[in-house]
């Protein structure tokens, strides 16, 4: 318990302190999504009508910015070397790890995502709908992350293919996250399935995605 | 005698090969508690592999690992027990002194003596500044510092000495020489002389690779 306290404080002190690059990803968010109205024009109408998917698009490439850094700097400075020889399994390890990385990246982007949701017009029950799928959905872009963060951490440029692997496996999650938006949006009933869906696939990659990371760093750190 | 027997760090039949090429094929060794083993061998003999292969970093072919009544994989036997060094320092730049120590600390579990330990590697008056502000001796210091904070039975130390001054390979000396007063086991790859009395070395590099 002890040492996974230390890794989460020692992996948030590396997200805010280096550069501040947590901060840049909410700032990257930010930006992605307020394009889009500029890009779209302001029809009301048709932004309240793609805004739940846009949202949710700018959050996955937020969570890929920011995974080139869940383990690949470790690498380099040797420090992965040193956590994998802790007492603390590796599966644990890459799961807190994974964990650290919704809590201070994907975290503050679903804070900051109330105020986007202004610029597209959403009705309160599209609101309510984009915040749950959030907070149900993102923790599969940080634990399926986790994997391609793994297969390219002793890459010298691996943050380049990281979307190439990743953004495929993120494709379900984007389907039943910008889903249930719609059919809150035209009021249809079947919504809280597209919920139980995004909330299945956050669980199976919570269970799956340290254990495919973990087998994934023991190969790359050859 | 049992005890000691026991407390033998055995190595027997370690093979490694890297990238087609068998480094190390059948190498046996044995470090008894509070002896040091020294490896030498010219560059490219597979120092830093055995070393990590000792640590469980590097899979090996074969080879079979004995300590403390229990036989196997060297992660399996060693596991828990090691403090390893390796060629980079492994200190968070934008971390301060103590704040890294006392992450590693904290990792590695058990009581943390960050002062005695800043206090006999000479980092002490080091402990607030940020890394990224330390020489290279420095930060061999800091590791050093790390291994003292959580004490573990084995070292595992590639190139020690390396980047330290001589005032810095005087206290590595000394370092080793009480780890080997504790009872504990120290495995070092160097090219210098470290100054231990009573230590086996071990030559890589010769086709059959026998300990001396």
């Amino acid at each position: 318990m002890n040492s996974f306290l230390t890794l989460l404080h020692r992996e948030t002190l590396g997200s805010w302190r280096q550069g501040g690059s947590a901060s840049m990803v909410v700032i990257f968010y930010f930006m992605t999504v307020s394009l889009f109205p500029f890009g779209v024009g302001p029809d009301s109408q048709l932004l309240a009508t793609i805004g739940g998917g846009i949202v949710w698009v700018a959050a996955l490439l937020a969570a890929i910015v920011s995974l080139d850094r869940m383990f690949a700097l470790d690498v380099e400075d040797g420090s992965m070397d040193l956590l994998v020889l802790t007492p603390m399994p590796l599966e644990l390890l890459v799961a807190t790890k994974a964990l650290a990385h919704w809590l201070n990246n994907l975290g503050p982007v679903i804070v900051i995502t109330p105020v986007l949701t202004l610029f597209f017009n959403l009705s309160g029950e599209g609101f309510t709908t984009l915040m749950l799928t959030m907070v149900l959905g993102t923790p599969a872009l940080s634990f399926i992350g986790a994997i391609g963060a793994a297969l390219t951490a002793s890459l010298k440029r691996g943050g380049v293919i990281i979307p190439l692997l990743v953004l495929p496996l993120y494709i379900p999650t984007l389907i039943f996250g910008a889903g249930a938006i719609t059919e809150a949006l035209n009021g249809s009933a079947v919504e809280t399935s597209s919920l139980l869906y995004l909330a299945a696939i956050s669980t199976f990659s919570i269970a799956l995605g340290p254990v495919a990371a973990a087998a994934a760093l023991r190969v790359t750190m050859e | 005698m049992t005890a000691t027997r026991q407390n033998t760090l055995q190595a027997v039949g370690f093979t490694c090969i890297r990238g087609g090429r068998t480094l190390f094929a059948g190498l046996s060794f044995s470090v008894q508690p509070s002896k040091a083993l020294i490896i030498k061998g010219a560059n490219g003999s597979g120092k830093t592999s055995l070393l990590r292969v000792l640590a469980g970093l590097l899979p090996t072919e074969e080879g079979t690992m004995q300590w403390r009544g229990k036989a196997g994989k060297p992660s399996n036997v060693l596991n828990d027990e090691i403090h390893y060094l390796g060629h980079s320092d492994a200190l968070k730049p934008y971390l301060t002194v103590q704040e890294n120590l006392k992450i590693w600390g904290g990792l590695y579990g058990g009581e943390i003596k960050l002062d005695s330990a800043a206090k006999k590697t000479g980092v002490f008056p080091l402990l607030e500044i940020p890394v990224k502000f330390l020489s290279e001796g420095q930060k061999k210091r800091v590791n050093l510092a790390r291994f003292l904070t959580t004490p573990k039975s084995i070292w595992l130390m590639d190139e020690p000495a390396a980047g330290l001054d001589q005032e810095g390979r005087t206290l590595l000396a000394r370092l080793i020489r009480d780890q080997l007063g504790a009872n504990g086991i120290v495995i070092a790859s160097t090219h210098q002389e470290l100054g231990i009395k009573g230590a086996k070395t071990l030559t890589l590099g010769i086709k059959k690779g026998a300990a001396a």
